[in-house]
């Protein structure tokens, strides 16, 4: 998993409170059941549990694509961002 | 506050006159949560409670965010807070949905769907999301609804063209195509795709690199879309490989960048010292006279922004410094130790102090003379201005 991703998976960013985070880690534990999987989530929320951390994550975590065929596959494979006004006339 | 806002024309009026936590409130609550359209009316009204309003303000902040592609994880941990109970909990159930749909996490926007009532206004979106993610394939008939499905779905043939133009570029070698069009598609990208811009700009800077172009205009261009910062933050990832000497310069750069903005924290610093550490671990040294000026003036420039910024740390260790003071790169090693809080830092440093005198063997050599010569003096490659 890539490391950004790791702090969208604690659902914070990375000037986020270090509580927060534990807090959110600890939610998710709870819903875990195999040891496995926690020490998996551990190993995660280890990796992006203080501020710094999360902010040396971000930092290095962004990569290139290797190949510019992977902006086709990332890009052209995926449903277009709208914006909420055509979401909204649904609704009229 | 009309009562049109609602889809069956119920007063809402009337529920944010009683008292919450009566009877009365919560079935009334219970009854227009099924029929809220616009949550916005309520930031406008002047008889909702503060609480409210504010469920409103971070409930229209997601939506905007999640319809727009924007990222911004605040917003929806703040969404994640509001309770069951909330008149606006069905929206919050589909602005998770809609996240779910474009992570491709069909499993959690199913379910988030499914909680939404079917007497909802929002429950129009079941089906179009359904459909979307291949979840159902009941044809959708409703024109309006087609169009909407349409424009999320629509062919980029305007990427697919430009790829072929940026592939043909390189292959005949045509730098200035390159870069043109190059600089077309990061510009579009960032509309709607921020971190595809950003992956394809230093796909960009790499491939420049490979080929020997100038990466002058890619910069520029970057900086003007992403601000400094994030600028040579991307040029130094995208020298990582092939110029790692050179992309320490940008870490450089993209820090002191970052120590003169507003918002910027010692944590922060103290990441940006880490990646710079690591570099200045792999480096170790170099023949370059110019580029040792420009590594040198650099760290002068940004001891004096991290003394401004965060006083009293670099100061006490005033003496340890002048000990590192002859050799940039351990240097830099000492200044990750100082400002962060990472164990790594001070295993790295200890090292370099276990080297057998490396700073009188570095001395000897003629460029350490030179940049002693220039260490208050500030030098930036041209790259930076």
């Amino acid at each position: 998993m890539e490391a950004e991703n790791i702090i969208k998976l604690f659902n914070v960013s990375p000037n986020s409170e270090d509580n927060d985070i534990k807090e959110n880690y600890k939610k998710m534990d709870s819903l875990l059941s195999t040891g496995s999987e926690k020490a998996d989530l551990l190993e995660k929320y280890l990796l992006v549990s203080t501020k710094e951390k999360r902010y040396l994550y971000f930092l290095t975590s962004l990569q290139g694509f290797s190949d510019i065929s992977e902006l086709d596959s990332e890009i052209i494979s995926r449903p277009n961002y709208i914006g909420p006004r055509q979401w909204l006339e649904l609704l009229e | 506050m009309t009562k049109n806002k609602t889809k069956n024309g119920q007063n809402l009026e009337k529920l944010l006159t009683l008292a919450p936590g009566s009877l009365e409130y919560i079935t009334l609550r219970s009854e227009l949560k099924k029929h809220l359209i616009d949550p916005g009316m309520f930031e406008k009204s002047n008889l909702a409670n503060d609480e409210l309003k504010n469920e409103a303000r971070i409930i229209m902040d997601a939506f905007e965010a999640i319809t727009n592609g924007m990222q911004n994880p605040d917003v929806f941990s703040f969404v994640e807070a509001i309770s069951k109970d909330s008149i606006l909990y069905f929206w919050k159930e589909l602005i998770f949905a809609i996240k779910a749909f474009y992570e491709k996490n069909y499993e959690e926007m199913h379910s988030r769907l499914l909680s939404i009532d079917s007497e909802s206004p929002l429950s129009i979106f079941r089906p179009i999301l359904f459909y979307l993610s291949g979840k159902s394939a009941e044809v959708i008939s409703n024109k309006k609804q087609k169009a909407f499905i349409e424009n999320i779905i629509k062919d980029r043939s305007f990427i697919r063209s430009v790829i072929a133009q940026i592939t043909e570029s390189l292959e005949y070698d045509m730098e200035d195509l390159f870069l043109e069009t190059s600089i077309l598609m990061i510009h579009d990208l960032n509309r709607n795709y921020k971190e595809a811009a950003r992956k394809f700009a230093i796909w960009t800077l790499e491939t420049a690199s490979t080929y020997k172009y100038s990466p002058t205009s890619i910069v520029s261009s970057c900086k003007k879309l992403f601000g400094n910062t994030e600028a040579y933050r991307i040029t130094a990832i995208a020298m990582s490989k092939e110029e790692i000497d050179i992309s320490l310069l940008f870490w450089l750069q993209s820090l002191l960048s970052g120590l003169k903005s507003m918002n910027f924290e010692i944590h922060e610093a103290g990441a940006y010292l880490t990646v710079i550490s690591r570099i200045a671990g792999k480096v170790e040294n170099s023949s370059d006279n110019f580029y040792l000026e420009s590594l040198s003036g650099l760290i002068a420039t940004i001891k004096f922004e991290l003394i401004t910024r965060f006083p009293g740390k670099l100061e006490n260790n005033n003496q340890q410094i002048k000990q590192f003071s002859d050799n940039p790169f351990e240097e830099l090693i000492y200044l990750s130790a100082v400002y962060s809080s990472l164990e790594e830092n001070d295993i790295r440093l200890k090292a370099v102090k276990a080297k057998s005198l490396p700073v009188v063997e570095i001395v000897k050599t003629p460029f350490v003379s030179n940049v002693k010569s220039n260490k208050s003096v500030p030098v930036q490659l041209s790259l930076f201005d």
